[in-house]
């Protein structure tokens, strides 16, 4: 069997409490101090660790273990101001030629719904930046919280991509077969990845679960069930942070993948990246996903766009697009492409209950006064602009 | 003529307790202290703080000892007048001596025990006047009073508010003197017109058992004759003052013009309204921004419907505000709007003048009464509040009109203008 493992690393640029005194007058919205402070404490916890245990297995298997990660240009940018070492980490990983790197919308934004345009211009950049870094181009997009839909495959393929990375939602999606490559209705070049969404939210969520009829999971149990699946690749696919952060050390997540990870290679199975997957093996099928699915819950978009205050928010982020671009001014554009990031919209859902502010009304009115902000700073560099030509011109 | 002994009830009273019914009965007493002997007992005052010119007793302060010796004879009876016993008090279930309980006598009569150490402690606790059995501490408030007014010698006494109004009627039954009584706000201005209940009664009550009353507008007094049948030729309205601030003006951060709302966050102040006055003036002009200064329970819904109306990048909630913040927020601010549904006065709106800002304001508060050159529009009608504002944010001229006209009017709006009117009454009722 073939089993190919992508890990997703991404940490939110958390907002300040921004109140309205502030509009106008303070131009730096993120809270830099707590957004370093978590990005420390989960390196400590999990990036690191779990890198040094992954690199170990690829030497110790010879290569012959193999996986990806799909590492968000947010954190990446937190990484290199507050801990480059976190950088370092990730190139040795890089380094040994066994670890494949996806591309992403740099700010995990959800351009790709709202913005297409725009949705390709930050998977360039983020492309770029793990060129920079990595010394690798991403073959294969994996879209923010896996969003995926006929459409975003077509943008998918418009850059070419090989392939992309969704969810394997019975709910959302006819005749799927989740462990072989399909393509999107017309779509040739770029290969659909379905990730098992069985089996990863084994590992990611119910290993920790006292309530599941398989726990404790034994690894050497999860290696047989592996084996026993059919079709092409296994796609396993969860976030980074499962492991040490999610699933605390104590719970022995890093002896359990050690040995689940040993014992797929006893049984001879073949690990494979995606990258190489989509080259390996031909599509089977054209897999019909006229909405857009996510791998959240309930594999729609409602934690990010369901409630009024997200698409007022979304509906004015993205409203700007044509005034921040048109000051050519790269700060400021990086600025309006920070607050896409979907975690700003997450925060503004009542049933998350995981997020650094009072309540998701706060988290609305500090995220829109913020927004009010970079209206006025447009708007001011738009008249100041328009000053100067006018001066040329006399 | 000598001077009047007044003996004033309030219930919230700076420094403890800075309400909008504790500064303006600050004010109100400042001024009277000026022309009248004066004492001022209240539920919570600052044992160390002293203002000049009257006294304010804080029962808080008091011993039960003290409590205890001017009891001594004393029967309460009037709160049985009330029609509706407050919730928390069960006649049925009383026994001798436990605190704040009715006793019926053999008789079939209404008596209420002593007061006990219980009772005082009521007004020690650092819980808000407001919370917990707030009906006991009216009641409590209104016995001590009673009390300690037999060991005062004045010549009436002035209640302000429903708080204090039992208290005040039952002084006026345990010395026969007379009672004035303050309608700052009534159940109707907060709860509607339809509110009923226990507080609606005390408010009734109390403004039938006294001898004057004054409203702080006419406004409020066409509330107490229209929705308390109480009698129009023992209203006296008087308009509140407002103390002088400091008035300073800061350079706005952005460009657009600054339209404010300040209040609590209740139907009564109409935040809905403003919401919907600023969908319609940015459907007009796009060079304004709108801040709804102040909480209250209708905050979430509030940021949800402009999220909903889609002005969410227009429309900015600061949550709570102090004094300070405030008056920064004046500083900045170009247009003041209040669409309060029932406002019996609107201080804000003076003190917005103040700083020079002209008002869009409903037709339902007493400030319109005040401010001539006020913008006003009915509080619901939308349409008119958007076409004031634009109109002020649009037509220099017409800005640069109200902003003057405002200054003429609040001249006259201080507390010892009022306080003269206010000891008129007393001189009406005392038949000096």
């Amino acid at each position: 069997m073939n089993i190919s493992l992508t890990f997703h690393a991404h940490q939110p640029n958390r907002l300040i409490a921004y109140d309205f005194f502030k509009i106008g007058e303070h131009a730096f919205y993120e809270d830099d101090n707590l957004n370093a402070q978590v990005l420390s404490q989960v390196a400590e916890r999990c990036y690191l660790p779990a890198n040094r245990l992954m690199k170990q297995l690829i030497e110790l298997s010879d290569g012959k273990f193999r996986f990806a990660l799909a590492i968000s240009g947010v954190i990446l940018e937190q990484a290199q101001h507050h801990r480059p070492d976190l950088i370092s980490s990730f190139q040795e990983l890089a380094d040994t030629g066994c670890v494949e790197f996806l591309a992403m919308p740099y700010y995990a934004s959800l351009a790709s719904l709202y913005a297409p345009a725009e949705f390709a211009e930050q998977v360039d950049e983020h492309i770029e930046l793990i060129e920079k870094l990595f010394g690798q181009r991403p073959t294969v997009l994996w879209n923010t919280g896996m969003l995926y839909s006929n459409a975003i495959a077509a943008c998918a393929y418009d850059m070419g991509m090989e392939g992309i990375m969704a969810d394997g939602n019975r709910q959302m999606m006819n005749n799927l077969h989740t462990n072989d490559l399909q393509c999107a209705p017309l779509i040739a070049k770029t290969k659909t990845i379905i990730r098992n969404r069985h089996l990863s939210n084994d590992l990611a969520v119910n290993r920790v679960d006292p309530s599941w009829s398989e726990y404790p999971l034994s690894p050497y149990t999860f290696a047989d069930w592996l084996r026993h699946e059919q079709g092409q690749v296994v796609n396993i696919s969860m976030d980074y942070e499962t492991l040490g952060e999610r699933q605390a050390d104590s719970t022995g997540v890093f002896e359990f993948w050690r040995t689940l990870i040993s014992a797929v290679l006893f049984n001879g199975e073949r690990f494979v990246t995606p990258g190489e997957a989509v080259r390996l093996f031909p599509s089977t099928g054209t897999i019909d996903c006229p909405e857009p699915i996510t791998c959240s819950t309930f594999g729609t978009t409602s934690q990010w766009n369901a409630n009024v205050m997200q698409q007022e928010a979304i509906k004015k982020i993205y409203a700007l697009e044509g005034a921040v671009k048109a000051s050519n001014d790269l700060d400021m554009i990086h600025v309006w492409r920070k607050l896409q990031s979907a975690d700003h919209f997450h925060y503004m859902d009542k049933n998350n209950g995981f997020t650094p502010y009072p309540s998701p009304y706060d988290a609305y009115i500090y995220y829109m006064n913020a927004l009010a902000d970079l209206q006025v700073r447009v708007k001011r560099e738009a008249d100041f602009a328009k000053a100067e030509r006018l001066s040329r011109l006399v | 003529m000598r001077r009047i002994k007044v003996l004033e009830l309030g219930w919230e009273f700076p420094p403890l307790i800075n309400g909008g019914l504790g500064v303006a009965c600050m004010g109100i007493s400042k001024a009277l202290a000026k022309k009248v002997d004066l004492s001022v007992i209240v539920p919570k005052a600052r044992h160390d703080f002293r203002y000049d010119g009257f006294d304010l007793i804080g029962i808080n302060n008091l011993k039960y000892q003290q409590v205890e010796t001017l009891e001594e004879g004393y029967t309460y009876e009037s709160f049985a007048a009330v029609g509706n016993a407050p919730v928390d008090l069960n006649p049925y279930a009383s026994e001798e001596g436990t605190p704040g309980r009715i006793v019926f006598t053999r008789e079939g009569k209404l008596l209420f025990s002593k007061v006990h150490q219980a009772d005082l402690d009521l007004f020690t606790a650092h819980e808000d006047l407001y919370s917990g059995d707030l009906a006991r501490k009216v009641i409590e408030f209104s016995k001590i009073c009673a009390v300690m007014a037999r060991s005062y010698d004045f010549d009436l006494v002035h209640a302000h508010d429903w708080m204090t109004y039992l208290a005040g009627v039952e002084v006026k039954k345990a010395t026969g003197k007379p009672l004035v009584v303050h309608l700052h706000a009534s159940q109707f201005d907060r709860a509607g017109a339809d509110a009923r209940g226990w507080i609606y009664d005390i408010e009734k009550y109390g403004m039938e058992q006294a001898d004057a009353v004054i409203p702080v507008s006419k406004y409020t007094g066409t509330v107490a004759a229209g929705h308390y049948g109480i009698d129009p030729a023992k209203i006296f309205p008087v308009h509140n003052g407002a103390d002088p601030v400091h008035v300073f003006h800061t350079k706005k951060k952005f460009p657009e013009k600054l339209v404010l709302f300040l209040g609590r966050l209740t139907a009564q102040k109409g935040p809905e309204f403003f919401l919907q006055i600023a969908a319609k003036v940015l459907e007009q002009t796009q060079n304004v921004r709108f801040v709804m200064a102040g909480t209250g329970e209708k905050l979430r819904q509030l940021i949800e419907t402009g999220a909903f109306h889609g002005v969410g990048d227009r429309f900015h909630f600061t949550g709570f505000l102090n004094k300070e913040k405030v008056n920064e927020l004046l500083s900045l601010t170009d247009v003041y709007c209040m669409p309060s549904v029932s406002e019996p006065f609107g201080l804000s709106a003076l003190e917005a003048a103040q700083f020079n800002i002209p008002a869009v304001i409903s037709k339902q508060s007493g400030v319109a009464e005040v401010m001539k050159g006020a913008l006003k529009a009915d509080f619901w009608d939308v349409n008119m509040m958007a076409k004031h504002i634009v109109d002020l944010v649009t037509d220099e001229k017409l800005y640069k009109q109200v902003a003057e006209q405002s200054a003429q009017d609040i001249k006259n709006s201080n507390w010892d203008t009022a306080a003269d009117k206010m000891i008129r009454v007393y001189h009406h009722v005392l038949g000096w």
